[in-house]
Formats: C-alpha cells, sequence, structure tokens
C-alpha cells in the first residue's frame, strides 16, 4: 500500500504506546466484515514480535454519501484486542475533506479522533437519515428536540462542521459490526498465556476480561492466576481494585504475607479502597501481624475507620 | 458598613444567670461571614434551615484564598478560652479545607477544619490573653479547597459553648442582641421572597401595576438559578402561549443564551436584573437577607423577619400578601401550610410515571464548573478526600453541563443541601485532579475557571393550592377556566446516569433524564396560591404540582411567567380586598381578561 503516514493519533494506553516500539507482524487471523453501508472490508490480527496478539488492523474503503452526492474516503483503523477504537490513519494522497473539497485541518483530525474514541457519542442515536433534521433543528445553545432534548448536547457541539457524513459513517464502522468479530476472534485466541498478559497489562479492559473469564463464582481462580489476581487489589485503578476485594475467595488472602501486604496496602490506600479492604477483612481471620498494624494505625483516619478497626481487633475469631 | 452591627460583645452576669453561675464572665461571639473584610472567602447562607447561621468558606479552587480579616474590640482585657466553629467538610477520611486563626499576628490554636468529623462543632483553640482593647483577628485558608468558619467565641469560662444548633441559635440570639436591633422595613402590599426568576418577575409584574412590593433574596444577586451565581440557562418557550401578553418581563430579564455553567459570568446578566428592579419605583429590594421565621395573624402571614447574611442585621416586613418564591417553599414551610415533597403514588395520582409507593425521591442539584486554556501547563493537586476516578471511570470534560448533579433522593436537599453541595465538590475536584494529573496532553495547559458554590437546586417542597397540576393535565393539554401560563418543556424528570450507578452507587453524581414530549398546555392559576395560608401566593418550582408534572413546569421562563401571573393577582387580590382564592372565585374573568389584555 502505497501511502505515507499523514495522521497517527495514539491512545495514551500503555499497550498502545508499546506498538510504536515493538515491531508487528500480521496474522494469518482475518476476517470480512461487511458494514451497514455495504461497505465490505478484512480486519487482521497483528502479533507483536514474540508472537502475541497485539491489536487489529483494517484497512477501509468506504464511500461517504449526501443524498446521491459520495467521496471516496481511505483510511487505516486499528482496535485494540475487544474491538475498542485505538486510533487511524489516512494516506497522504487522500486527505479526509468536508463540504466543497475542504480537506480537514490538524486540529480537525484530532477532533475525528476524540470523536472516534467516544463509545457512548451521540451519533451512536442517530440514522442517518435523521442527521439533516436534527442539526438544522437544533437551535443555538440547544433548545428542545425529539432526540437530545434540551440540555443534551447537540450533535453540532460532537461533530466536525462541514464533516457529517464522514463523521457518522466512520463513527458506526469503527463501532459497528467489526467488535462483535473481533471479540469473537480474540475469544477464540483466549489463551492461559494471553489472559495472564492480560491480568498484567495495566490496561483495565483487559484485566476485567481475564477476571470474567478466570473467576469462578466463589472467587476462585486457577492457582496459575492466582498471584496476577490477588495484585489487582493494589492497582491504582480503584474500581477494578474493588471489583477484585468484593469478590476474591477470602482464602486468598490468609497467609502471613498476603495480610501484610494487605495492611501495607490499607494504609496508603484511598478511602473507599480503605474500607473495601476492612469489610473484606471481616471475612477472614487476621493474624497477629496485620491486627498490630491495624491497631497503630487506627486513630491516623476518621472515626468511622477508628470503628471498623475496633470492631475487627475485638471480633472473635 | 456599620461595624458596630458586626461586633458583638455581650458581658452576662450572675444576676442575670445565664451559662454558668457562680462566674461573672464575659463572651464575645464574631461571626465569621460579618468580619470587615471577608478577603478571598466567600459568605454561603445554604445552610440557614440547619445551622441558622451563614458562614465563610475558602472557596478557591486549590489555590489558598486571600486572609479574612476583622478587628473586635474587648471591653475587658485578661485571658479568654478560645472557640472555633467549623467541621471538616470532607472526612474522607480527612478533609482538605484546613486554615488558622491568626490573632496580632500570631497563630492560634492549630490547624482547623481537618478533624474527621463532618458535624458543625466549636472547637478549642486554647487560651487566649487579650492585652489590648482592639485586636486583629485573621482567618488564614491553607489549600483553597473550601475550608469554612462559621464563627469564633472567646469566652471568660471554660466550659463547653452549646454544640447543638438550637443551642448555637439561641446563644447568637443572646450575643448577637438579635431581638432588640432588628429593623422595621414598613408595610408592602405584596412582599415576595425569593429573587430567581419567578420571584423577579412577580415583583415587577405587582409594582407596575401599582402595588408596593417588597423583593427579598438571600444572596448578592437576583436571577437564582439563572444568577452567574449558578449559571443554568433560561428554558421554556415564551412564544407559544395561549395568551401572548405573558413573557414580556422574562424577556426583559432574558440576558441571551450561553448554555449551562458558561465560563464568563456577565453572560448570564446579573446587571440587567438588578438594574430593571431599581428602576421600578415602587419595588424595594432586599438583597443578602435570608427569611428564617414568619408571625401569623391566625392562619394569615403578617410579617416575614430575614436576616442579613453577612451583617446579621435582622428585618421584619408586614405584608397584605406574601408570595413563596424561595424554591424550598421555605415561606409555606413555616407559615404551615400544605406541601409535599418527594414522588407521589401511581394509586394517588393516576399518573403512568409516578412510582407504586410513594418515595422521598427528588431531582438533584448541579454545582456546575468550566475550565478554560491557559498559555502553560498547569498544576492541580492529588485529591484523596474527594471521589476517586481512574482510566477506567472519569468524566473526560473541559466544563460541565445539567448532568452533573447529587441528591437523587439520597440526601435531603433542605436539610442536606450542605452535604449535597459537598458531594458535587467532591465529585467536580475529585474528577479535575484526575484529568489535570492524568491526561497532561488535553488538560495540561487548562484550568478550572470557576465552580459553584451555590449549588443550583432543582426539587425540593411543593406548596399545595386548590389545584395539583399532573401528569395528565399536562400530557392532556387540559384547558381550564383558569388556565394562565403556557408552558412547553418536556417532562423532564432526571435520574442517576446507569454508568455513574455502576461506579458510584449511592454517590451518584451524574444524571440521566428521558424527555417526554408534551403539546404546549397551561397551569390553572389555582396552582399558584396556597389552600390553606389564606394570603399566600407561590411561583417557581415550588407550586402546586406533582412531582411528575413538576418534571416539566419548573423551568425558569415558565416560572417567570408564573410570577407575572401572581403580580396581576395580586394587583386585583388587592383593589377588591379579597384573599388569592377570592380571584378566583370572584375575580377571574378580571384576571383572565388582565393576562389577554
Amino acid at each position: 500500500m502505497n501511502k505515507a503516514l499523514l495522521v497517527c493519533w495514539l491512545i495514551g494506553a500503555a499497550y498502545a504506546a508499546e506498538a510504536r516500539e515493538a515491531s508487528f507482524y500480521a496474522d494469518s487471523v482475518a476476517r470480512t466484515v461487511d458494514e451497514y453501508n455495504g461497505v465490505s472490508y478484512t480486519v487482521q490480527l497483528q502479533k507483536d514480535s514474540a508472537g502475541n496478539p497485539a491489536y487489529y488492523h483494517a484497512y477501509v474503503f468506504t464511500p461517504v454519501c449526501e443524498d446521491d452526492l459520495c467521496k471516496p474516503v481511505y483510511i487505516d483503523l486499528y482496535w485494540d484486542l475487544l474491538g475498542n477504537y485505538l486510533r487511524y490513519e489516512v494516506p497522504l494522497n487522500q486527505p479526509l475533506t468536508k463540504l466543497d473539497h475542504v480537506v480537514f485541518t490538524p486540529e480537525e483530525y484530532g477532533r475525528l479522533h476524540d470523536m472516534l474514541l467516544d463509545a457512548e457519542s451521540l451519533l451512536k442515536e442517530y440514522e442517518i437519515e435523521e442527521l439533516v433534521e436534527s442539526t438544522t433543528n437544533a437551535r443555538p445553545g440547544g433548545d428542545v428536540d425529539a432526540v437530545t432534548g434540551a440540555t443534551a448536547k447537540s450533535l453540532q457541539a460532537v461533530v466536525i462542521p462541514g464533516a457529517l457524513y464522514t463523521c457518522y459513517t466512520l463513527w458506526h464502522i469503527v463501532h459497528g459490526r467489526v467488535r462483535d468479530t473481533i471479540a469473537s476472534v480474540t475469544d477464540s485466541l483466549a489463551s492461559p498465556a494471553l489472559l495472564s498478559h492480560f491480568l498484567r497489562s495495566g490496561n483495565y479492559r483487559y484485566q476485567h476480561y481475564a477476571l470474567d473469564r478466570l473467576m469462578d463464582e466463589q472467587g476462585k481462580v486457577a492457582s496459575e492466576f492466582e498471584q496476577d489476581v490477588v495484585n489487582l487489589i493494589g492497582s491504582p485503578n480503584v474500581f477494578l481494585a474493588q471489583r477484585v476485594l468484593k469478590a476474591i475467595d477470602s482464602g486468598y488472602l490468609q497467609s502471613a504475607e498476603r495480610q501484610r501486604w494487605l495492611g501495607q496496602l490499607f494504609i496508603g490506600a484511598n478511602y473507599r479502597l480503605q474500607l473495601a479492604l476492612l469489610a473484606k477483612m471481616g471475612e477472614i481471620p487476621l493474624k497477629r501481624e496485620l491486627k498490630n498494624t491495624l491497631e497503630m494505625h487506627r486513630r491516623d483516619f476518621n472515626e468511622e475507620i477508628a470503628t471498623k478497626i475496633e470492631q475487627l481487633l475485638t471480633k472473635r475469631s | 458598613m456599620n461595624k458596630r452591627l458586626r461586633k458583638y460583645v455581650a458581658s452576662l452576669s450572675l444576676l442575670l444567670g445565664l451559662f454558668h453561675l457562680g462566674l461573672a464572665q464575659s463572651q464575645v461571639l464574631i461571626e465569621a461571614e460579618s468580619f470587615d473584610e471577608t478577603g478571598g472567602w466567600v459568605v454561603d447562607q445554604q445552610s440557614f434551615p440547619v445551622i441558622h447561621s451563614s458562614y465563610l468558606m475558602a472557596h478557591g479552587m486549590g489555590r489558598p484564598v486571600a486572609d479574612a480579616v476583622t478587628h473586635v474590640r474587648f471591653a475587658e482585657k485578661g485571658t479568654y478560652h478560645f472557640w472555633v466553629r467549623t467541621k471538616d467538610w470532607a472526612p474522607f477520611p480527612k478533609g482538605p479545607g484546613k486554615f488558622e486563626v491568626w490573632i496580632d499576628g500570631k497563630p492560634v490554636g492549630g490547624v482547623f477544619g481537618e478533624s474527621g468529623k463532618v458535624d458543625w462543632m466549636w472547637y478549642n483553640g486554647g487560651k487566649v490573653t487579650i492585652d489590648r482593647d482592639s485586636v486583629e483577628i485573621r482567618l488564614k485558608d491553607l489549600t483553597g479547597f473550601n475550608g469554612r468558619c462559621d464563627a469564633l467565641l472567646f469566652t471568660r469560662s471554660a466550659a463547653e459553648p452549646p454544640q447543638d444548633s438550637v443551642g448555637m441559635a439561641s446563644l447568637r440570639k443572646e450575643l448577637l442582641n438579635l431581638d432588640d436591633t432588628r429593623k422595621e422595613a414598613g408595610h408592602f402590599d405584596l412582599v415576595v421572597v425569593g429573587g430567581g426568576i419567578a420571584g423577579t418577575c412577580a415583583a415587577i409584574s405587582a409594582a407596575r401595576l401599582g402595588l408596593t412590593v417588597a423583593l427579598i433574596q438571600d444572596r448578592p444577586v437576583l436571577g437564582g438559578n439563572n444568577s452567574s451565581e449558578v449559571r443554568v440557562h433560561l428554558m421554556g418557550d415564551v412564544d407559544k402561549n395561549h395568551y401572548p401578553k405573558l413573557g414580556r418581563i422574562v424577556r426583559e430579564l432574558d440576558n441571551g443564551d450561553p448554555g449551562n455553567g458558561n465560563p464568563d459570568a456577565k453572560e448570564y446578566g446579573d446587571k440587567r436584573k438588578t438594574d430593571i428592579i431599581k428602576y421600578e419605583k415602587n419595588i424595594s429590594l432586599f438583597l443578602n437577607t435570608h427569611v428564617y421565621q414568619v408571625e401569623m395573624n391566625g392562619d394569615r402571614i403578617a410579617a416575614v423577619i430575614g436576616r442579613d447574611i453577612r451583617t446579621n442585621q435582622e428585618t421584619r416586613f408586614t405584608g397584605t400578601y406574601f408570595s413563596d418564591c424561595t424554591g424550598d417553599g421555605t415561606i409555606g414551610f413555616l407559615a404551615g401550610a400544605d406541601y409535599r415533597m418527594g414522588r407521589e403514588s401511581r394509586a394517588e395520582t393516576g399518573e403512568s410515571f409516578a412510582p407504586e409507593k410513594s418515595d422521598n425521591f427528588t431531582l438533584g442539584t448541579s454545582n456546575l464548573w468550566a475550565s478554560l486554556p491557559v498559555d502553560s501547563v498547569t498544576a492541580f493537586p492529588e485529591t484523596p478526600w474527594a471521589l476517586p476516578f481512574s482510566d477506567e471511570y472519569h468524566i473526560d470534560e473541559t466544563k460541565s453541563d445539567w448532568q452533573w448533579e447529587t441528591g437523587f433522593g439520597n440526601m435531603n436537599t433542605i436539610t442536606e443541601a450542605e452535604k449535597i453541595r459537598d458531594h458535587n465538590l467532591r465529585a467536580v475536584y475529585g474528577n479535575w485532579s484526575y484529568l489535570k494529573n492524568n491526561k497532561p496532553e488535553k488538560y495540561g495547559k487548562r484550568e478550572l475557571a470557576w465552580v459553584a458554590y451555590i449549588g443550583g437546586k432543582r426539587e425540593s417542597r411543593r406548596l399545595m393550592g386548590d389545584h395539583v397540576l399532573n401528569q395528565m393535565d399536562v400530557q392532556e393539554g387540559k384547558m381550564y377556566p383558569d388556565a394562565t401560563v403556557t408552558a412547553t418543556w418536556t417532562i423532564d424528570l432526571h435520574f442517576p446516569q446507569e454508568k455513574n450507578s455502576l461506579y458510584f452507587p449511592g454517590e451518584e453524581f451524574f444524571a440521566g433524564t428521558k424527555h417526554i414530549r408534551v403539546a404546549p398546555y397551561t397551569i390553572p392559576y389555582r396552582c399558584l396560591y396556597s389552600r390553606n395560608v389564606p394570603n399566600l401566593f407561590m411561583a417557581g418550582r415550588n407550586i402546586s404540582t406533582t412531582h411528575v408534572a413538576f418534571g416539566s413546569t419548573r423551568v425558569m421562563r415558565t416560572c417567570g411567567m408564573m410570577g407575572e401571573v401572581v403580580g396581576m393577582a395580586a394587583s386585583i387580590a388587592h383593589k377588591h380586598d379579597v384573599s388569592p382564592r377570592g380571584v378566583y372565585e370572584q375575580h377571574l374573568d378580571e384576571l383572565i381578561g388582565m393576562i389577554k389584555d
């Protein structure tokens, strides 16, 4: 494919950043996606040099049509292993254009990326036929209209002026049928090695995905994943940490070493996690060392925490 | 400002038998909001119904604000026990609202505001020796994160001052000598309490029809939710009116549509609103006055008493008619008017959108905010006391809109207004801190331009009138003989947004809604006066509706038109010496004629 890199919008996620450093190659796994507007393209898994699944790529050619007037759009699209949009590229000699063939400004390329990143964009709610009416009816300041309601953001605030149909078409491709296609491919590839990689990835989507597959209803996991799952309790992502803490089988938290770790985690954790840790500690027999840690820090926080610690310390095990 | 009013030194003798018997003592109570100079601290009266006072707050959006300074004369030199009335507003586990009190250039009593306790309390600052007639006191904010101080107390007694709000209210009354210094504002044909859009329109409408009007507002600006302190835009149409005359005053007040939470305060036209009132010769405007008491004559309201939110000077207003435009239905509540709060059951109202069982659910309160681009990268502190965010969940926006909202029945929008506002602040600051520290490419060169410390409240009490507007009235467009205001807004009932509930169950701060479209419909006049307090009108969000119908009537252009109608009805009531109900029963043609004219 003869094209230079005109725009390359990388998201900040660690995994995407990796993509710039390592070398990648196309895997044989490829699927055809038949999109809503009749466009058909191939999405292909890319692997890193070690042979691990890395991301998905598709080169897409699609017409963007307004009434009977169509223009071609050429674009490379990238998704993560769960079908979340990562970035796009367009060929230097085929820039994106707005009305009257005015090419996108650098800022507008950035806006397009931001718009594609938003999986909950207002564009999701619209059928293509509704676009014109909705945008022309939306009054400055966002007056009442049937779809968005009065104070919701109007489409005009979301899309790039003069490129409504380009935005609409690309958003619906990026967040369209390809997501299911990617999900089914990744599901078929979800080996223990990949799931282990997911747990350590720092990418909350991958981590939740792995947990969904690895943890049973009792909060138990296969022993090879145990430490990686326990480690997530210390994740800077408090929502993930809380999920694991709540669900995990308390049997995993009974060793002296793990309890020492929990105690240190408690001292530095944010309030929400502190409360979750104390609640979990209520489910397990506490070792002397953890009790000592709690006793030592009982008065460092607030009354609620002091009371909860008191309850833990006086509880009959 | 009269300094005499701001310093209250009460010497209480043994013979008076007050407080601690056996000791001659003196106590000096200094209300923080009455400091000579409030510096960068702001006056907050929103918790008056709970703590019976305003307080000062260091609302610096993370940057310490300038000192508040005052000078206090002491009748007696000597050693005093020093107390500071404050709280830790975000004890999770310890809040950021830290400040010091400096007396004559030295900090006294350590750091306040980080106790880990959320209740307003007196904190002991130790003993202080006063060896001069007058001392300078400074409140030194340490963080810019909403530290707050209600009052300072110097007392000769070692006993703890009253901690409860009732005991505190009587101490304040005594030491500030509130009863003996109260002013009489005089008698008015119509006393309008609440200077939001509804109250302002009611005052103008009545004044232009010849009534003498007192307009009382508890903030320094008019406009309520549409003022620069809250920044909600005006909604509801005025161009689809059954009676096109209505909406004229609303149009005068309308400063254009800057959207919600616009960073430019001027867009909301505070000055326009005040100027319009100032040119009305029949209106006496009382800003900064919070009405907290009514005097009854039988079942009628005889007078209301307001307190200046800064000086604490009290003023009494007598009137023939009163209009409750407070939003909270404060006057009706104090006068014993029938009211509702929360949702009615489906069985009670027959409304399809009503819940099966009645409950305390309300729409929430918004504290809007906005950021602006700046030239260089700036820092914002970590906020461990705020709500936590992560890459998995945060709100990736440079400014707020109406969705930033707390208080969906999990907190009472009147008695827990401070907690609701503070929850909003914890959401705003926690999210902003996350964005600043984790998304530098987008937010590094942006700064918070404005965060509202006055909550934009949507729902609290609804005062009951002779008619209670309901969903069927709204959806079927019933045209009653006393139809007045035409309303056009959707039935717009907010709920916690689903995703927000998932991450913050019970602590939601982000709303969703479903707009249920309605054809323009009319609001009967009988929704605009109390059914059991015979000289009480109401306009605004506290009129007589069900929760569901309120979802549509509550927007401000519609509320303004209610005010216009109340002004007209008050003039007819006054002319014929009848009650608001008397206007409906005996002079409805005249009222409709006036609206049509």
